[in-house]
């Protein structure tokens, strides 16, 4: 049938479920024709009409994602804000880990990144924090090309620092105890990256947090370093946590990419 | 050894058992590193009190003592038990070796 049907309502033959066309059909709204549902609408997908912009609603609409919803992005996402979650590992297993890695969470799309450290624990009391980069994965970038410098202002009204040159990896705190009472460490590192300069990797990092050292003394700590290689095989693209002499207990880690 | 990564905890590969360890290898002993916080400790004290030794202010020799008595820590304290004696402090964080205390 072509002809054109004109109604006021349409309504279920019967009950309350009704069903518009079969599988393989085509409705079509034409352009200047509004088509509006004061309920909700269930689709899997919504894409635009035509070409690549999509606009959800007008100036002053409000859009809410209810308690329990998740609103997923995996791909670029402008304009939500500053900060923007690229990866997190939370350990605390009961088994500790030699080595524990965030990985690939630095990429192409952001320059800048803080990293947040929390709830750190060694599995042997007084042992040294450190991390280093990776690149892919698990490939840890382990080159002798970190130079890094940390002061330590302690509970005590000392102080005390820790430094290394062409090292192979940072040092964020010298002791840290093992039991959680006594608080752990906790840190937040600004990491900045340039992972489109082909002439060589690099990264900087400073930051500051706080440490309890295996004799339960606190401490708070202000630390930078900076690695370079000249070579242009190894972006950074991670993060590897490990402990001088024995095992990683616990750690929580959040990394965000700025939007600049 | 054990290896966290992708949120899941597994074993170490030999290649990584193999990298930690040799890095592990590189690292000074327990003893060491109690040593170089002692002497950390030892020269922050030193210097707060080096302003003694000008040449208008008189040491007296309480502290010509105290500040040779912690030159000496290396030569009269040589194991690792000694440092612990070092580097202990009480509930308030305060050092309780008598080396320490300032006269």
């Amino acid at each position: 049938m072509s002809s054109e049907i004109k109604a006021d309502k349409w309504s279920p033959a019967s009950g309350t479920a009704g069903t518009i066309g079969d599988s393989g059909d085509t409705f079509t709204v034409p352009t200047g024709v509004g088509l509006t549902v004061t309920d909700e609408v269930k689709t899997n997908k919504i894409s635009p009409a035509s070409g690549t912009a999509f606009t959800m609603g007008d100036s002053g609409d409000t859009f809410t994602i209810p308690a329990g919803a998740t609103f997923a992005n995996s791909g670029t996402a402008t304009g939500f804000g500053t900060l923007v979650k690229t990866g997190s590992v939370d350990f605390e297993s009961g088994t500790g880990a030699d080595n524990v890695y965030l990985s690939d969470v630095f990429t192409d799309t952001y320059d800048t990144y803080l990293v947040v450290l929390r709830r750190i624990l060694p599995e042997d009391d007084g042992d040294a924090f450190r991390f280093r980069f990776t690149s892919t994965g698990t490939n840890e970038i382990s080159g002798g090309n970190y130079d890094y410098a940390a002061r330590y202002f302690d509970q005590d009204g000392s102080s005390s620092s820790n430094t290394g040159n062409n090292s192979t990896r940072f040092q964020i705190a010298d002791s840290i105890s093992n039991q959680q009472a006594d608080g752990g460490a906790d840190f937040h590192l600004w990491i900045t990256l340039d992972r489109t300069d082909t002439s060589g990797n690099t990264g900087g990092f400073d930051g500051t947090g706080h440490f309890a050292d295996g004799s339960g003394i606190n401490h708070s700590a202000y630390i930078g370093g900076y690695y370079q290689d000249s070579t242009a095989n190894a972006k950074p693209g991670g993060l590897q946590f490990l402990c001088a002499s024995g095992q990683i207990r616990k750690i929580h880690a959040i990394v965000y990419g700025v939007t600049e | 050894m054990k290896i966290f990564a992708n949120n899941v905890l597994r074993d170490a590969t030999t290649e990584e058992e193999n990298k930690i360890n040799a890095e592990r290898a590189l690292e000074p002993s327990s003893a060491e590193k109690k040593l170089t916080k002692i002497k950390q400790i030892r020269l922050q004290k030193l210097q707060e009190t080096d302003f003694y030794a000008l040449g208008d202010v008189t040491m007296s020799d309480a502290m010509k003592t105290y500040r040779q008595n912690m030159r000496d820590i290396p030569a009269n304290h040589t194991d690792e038990a000694a440092y612990d004696l070092l580097l202990a402090r009480d509930s308030d964080g305060n050092l309780t070796h008598s080396v320490w205390s300032k006269p």
